[in-house]
């Protein structure tokens, strides 16, 4: 099957940085809180007041970066809306479980749960739009993001679809944000802050538009070895026509936790030693699909040829002469690894 | 497409553990649909589906230990795991396990853990289990690891198409020459969550449900998980094991009308039909049975009758509804009722739609005979879940 | 009755987060579903919650709820006459 080559021809957020805007490049907001809030757009420029207001702010914010996306690229109905979530509508799930608990089962509202489910967010794109395509949700973790792409790519490869808007999204309630501090996940000391996620992007075939960047290739894998993970890193790399010199820079999901980076340092000492190391979690905190607002930030340092300098990992004193490509490597606690790379087209 | 053969099927739910049990009940035409047993709600009026198991009755047959942090739609996940393991010859903690994806379908996970606890102060190991577990990777794990590791696990969640999602993946894979095994299907328990949720959607019958009724009024739930294991031809010859059934074809679309009403003209369940067929090479004429969604709503079985006509005309096959066996098993009914269309291939027999008594208006008449006239070599099966994602799959019969 | 149908508009407006309408918005008299403030069937199904949760009035049978809620006067009247809270 002869490889088809993709391309992210536009990415939009909202996130713990300015929303709906690449402004973090240049002046980014810096937080000490452990527990950050998105920063919201005015969602009434995007849609009516009628239809936002049985909307919590995860598919809000899904909607508008999605709406965002279509509206930038011209595509009314992209052929497959493919979304990933770590823990979907949790504002109102938990609404739902509060009233369960203090009702005792009766008297609870329809509208928490029928938001709760958590593909609610990808048919909500679907019913705004009405785009009758195909329409999954993963949820997976730290993983749900990747997955999402990784179905879209598999298609774009199938060629049964040739545009797919894609997406990362998860947001935080205070309660749940107390049981993951209690547990080490989240809130630890050096860490950073916990963030919400929203991004959409277009994925799309068709290379005769403008776009962000190439999607390279993207491979997942469940408790590899590192000959195993070395392996995938460089089958990727040679499929997508390069070699491992090319590769400019690894962007890996540091978050100032030991646990989660010593699985980065290692993957990166090994396979990459003389490479540039770029972070983003600083600057968009932790959160499930985090790396979502990581590819989106990674699609955009290409499209500019430059990436802003506090994004390098100041573990390495290297920095790019050139910007040809970027490899992102996600974990989730060292058991399961995700492989992105994205390269100027 | 190049067909993809099943080798191996494990299913639980109300109706059996395991396929001999299931089959037996289909057969007989007894419902699975009783009164609750196992879920703690004060809604005992309502008819379920239950698993006829406890928790500590599963970690037994299992073979582990009593632990409070296992969540049922993970116990129930590994026996129905197990049974397909184990028909497909597949060595579980092997090496032969870690080249094989497994693609795992659920909506709840462990929100029965998560709502005992909630609200309450655990020590700090059932503090980890309620967050773990909830979350939909932790599920699937907690399915997964216990027969080994394998090369990759997903979650898919798409509400009630959730488990037809996961076999559409892993065929994805396997066509894209990403895998020559998967292993894919769903879970999912019963929860005060989810059996309020639709209480306050006010959807559900106080009665056995009867769908595609006139009198009809609303679904049962239910609970079970299913798996199929899926090979390649080359993967199926090399290591000699014989297919149960082909999976065919299979769609996947959006209804793009409401979060969880269907539309008028069931044009998600029309287009998601259409590509099945489409992608199996095959038309209306070659099916002989629809296994359908037919939840026992007034509003899904109108849809739903609606987009049959629109697909199949006058050559309507034998339609059904097996969930007043079941119950609506909501993540899990895709990959149930894909092995209950394997039964009815490998058996040669029709699941009756049990409960039913008047024609609506406009609605298919379904079957209530179990004896079929014609060999049935080609059954569609439809999966249609909350937010409009609808999803059909064409199994075939396999001859040997 | 107008203390009651006061009390009902502002109800309603936190029950269905009807964010940018005020009591003073709403006519007792208009339809709520279809024209009049648009609502549907999820909001139907609030309501009904609502009456309950608020007035302990329990309505089983979401098709009548067409006629209960046809306007705020006509629900003020159905809630008046069969309040148990």
């Amino acid at each position: 099957m002869e490889k088809k080559r993709l391309y992210i021809q536009a990415a939009e957020q909202v996130s713990i940085q300015q929303p709906l805007s690449e402004q973090w490049m240049e002046d980014p907001v810096c937080y000490q809180d452990t527990f950050v809030r998105a920063i919201n757009p005015s969602f009434r420029d995007y849609i009516p007041a009628n239809e936002v207001r049985r909307m919590g702010n995860i598919m809000k914010r899904a909607l508008v970066t999605g709406l965002k996306v279509l509206n930038d690229t011209g595509i009314a109905h992209p052929d497959a809306i493919i979304t990933g979530t770590g823990m979907g509508c949790m504002d109102y799930t938990v609404r739902f479980l509060d009233t369960l608990v203090e009702n005792g089962e009766q008297t609870l509202s329809p509208t928490y749960f029928m938001q709760s489910t958590h593909n609610t967010v990808s048919s909500a794109l679907a019913i705004y739009t009405k785009t009758h395509g195909y329409n999954v949700t993963y949820s997976h973790g730290g993983l749900s993001f990747e997955q999402a792409l990784f179905d879209a790519w598999m298609q774009m490869q199938l060629g049964t679809i040739s545009t797919a808007l894609v997406g990362g999204h998860d947001e935080m309630v205070e309660s749940h944000f107390e049981l993951l501090q209690k547990t080490g996940y989240i809130g630890v000391e050096g860490m950073v802050p916990c963030g919400e996620v929203a991004m959409s992007m277009l994925l799309n075939s068709d290379n005769s538009q403008d776009c962000l960047c190439e999607l390279a290739g993207i491979s997942i894998c469940h408790k590899p070895t590192m000959d195993g993970l070395k392996r995938q890193v460089e089958r990727l790399v040679h499929e997508a026509g390069m070699t491992m010199g090319d590769v400019s820079a690894v962007m890996t999901g540091v978050n100032g936790k030991a646990a989660n980076d010593d699985y980065y340092m290692s993957v990166a000492d090994t396979l990459f030693p003389n490479v540039p190391l770029l972070r983003y979690k600083h600057i968009f905190g932790e959160n499930y699909t985090v790396s979502a607002l990581g590819m989106y930030a990674a699609a955009h340092c290409l499209k500019r040829n430059a990436v802003p300098p506090f994004m390098y990992d100041t573990s390495r004193s290297l920095s790019c002469d050139t910007l040809r490509s970027i490899l992102i490597l996600s974990h989730t606690e060292g058991k399961e690894y995700a492989l992105m790379l994205l390269k100027r087209p | 497409m190049e067909p993809i053969y099943i080798t191996g099927a494990g299913i639980v739910s109300a109706i059996g553990i395991g396929k001999t049990e299931t089959l037996a009940s289909l057969l007989a035409a007894r419902t699975g649909v009783r009164e609750m047993k196992y879920l703690p709600s004060c809604h005992r009026e309502l008819p379920v589906g239950e698993v006829q198991l406890s928790n500590a009755e599963m970690m037994r047959t299992l073979g582990v230990d009593n632990d409070p942090r296992y969540t049922r739609t993970a116990l129930i996940g590994r026996l129905a795991l197990k049974e397909a393991l184990e028909e497909a010859r597949l060595t579980t903690q092997s090496e032969e396990l870690k080249k094989i994806h497994f693609i795992s379908a659920t909506t709840v996970g462990g929100m029965d853990r998560r709502e005992m606890l909630h609200g309450k102060e655990p020590d700090n190991n059932l503090l980890h289990a309620i967050i773990a577990t909830h979350n939909g990777a932790d599920c699937t794990e907690m399915i997964a690891d216990y027969f080994g590791d394998f090369a990759s696990l997903s979650t898919v969640s798409t509400a009630c198409s959730s488990a037809i999602n996961a076999i559409i993946t892993g065929a994805n894979m396997m066509r894209c020459g990403l895998a020559d095994i998967v292993v894919v299907g769903g879970a999912e328990c019963l929860t005060l969550f989810h059996l309020n949720g639709f209480n306050t959607l006010m959807i559900l019958d106080h009665e056995q449900c009867k769908p595609f009724d006139r009198d009809r009024a609303g679904l049962n739930l239910g609970e079970g998980a299913a798996y199929l294991v899926m090979e390649t031809e080359a993967s199926v010859s090399s290591r000699r094991v014989t297919p149960l059934a082909i999976l065919s074809g299979y769609g996947n679309a959006c209804d793009a009308y409401h979060q969880t009403a269907s539309s008028p003209d069931g044009e998600g369940a029309f287009r998601a039909m259409q590509e099945a067929l489409a992608l199996a090479a095959m038309s209306p004429a070659d099916i002989q049975y629809i296994n359908a969604h037919g939840t026992g709503t007034p509003n899904n079985d109108e849809s739903e009758s609606h987009a049959i006509r629109r697909v199949f005309g006058d050559s309507l096959p034998p339609v059904s509804s097996t969930k007043s066996f079941t119950g609506h098993t909501t993540s899990a009914s895709g990959s149930i009722e894909a092995v209950i269309c394997l039964l009815a291939l490998q058996h040669q027999f029709l699941p009756v739609n049990i409960n039913w008594h008047t024609p609506m208006e406009n609605g298919i008449v379904p079957v209530t005979n179990a004896k079929t006239e014609k060999e049935i070599r080609h059954i569609l099966s439809n999966a249609f879940g909350f937010g409009g994602n609808d999803s059909s799959l064409i199994l075939s019969k396999y001859d040997s | 009755m107008e203390e009651l149908v006061t009390e009902l508009k502002k109800e309603i407006i936190e029950a269905l987060n009807l964010e940018d309408i005020t009591p003073e918005d709403i006519d007792a008299d208009a339809p709520l579903f279809g024209s009049g403030l648009g609502l549907d069937s999820i909001d139907a199904l609030e309501l009904i919650v609502l009456i309950e949760k608020k007035y302990g009035i329990k309505l089983k049978d979401p098709s009548k709820s067409k006629d209960v809620f046809k306007s705020v006067n006509v629900m003020a009247q159905f809630i008046a006459e069969n309040r148990t809270k």
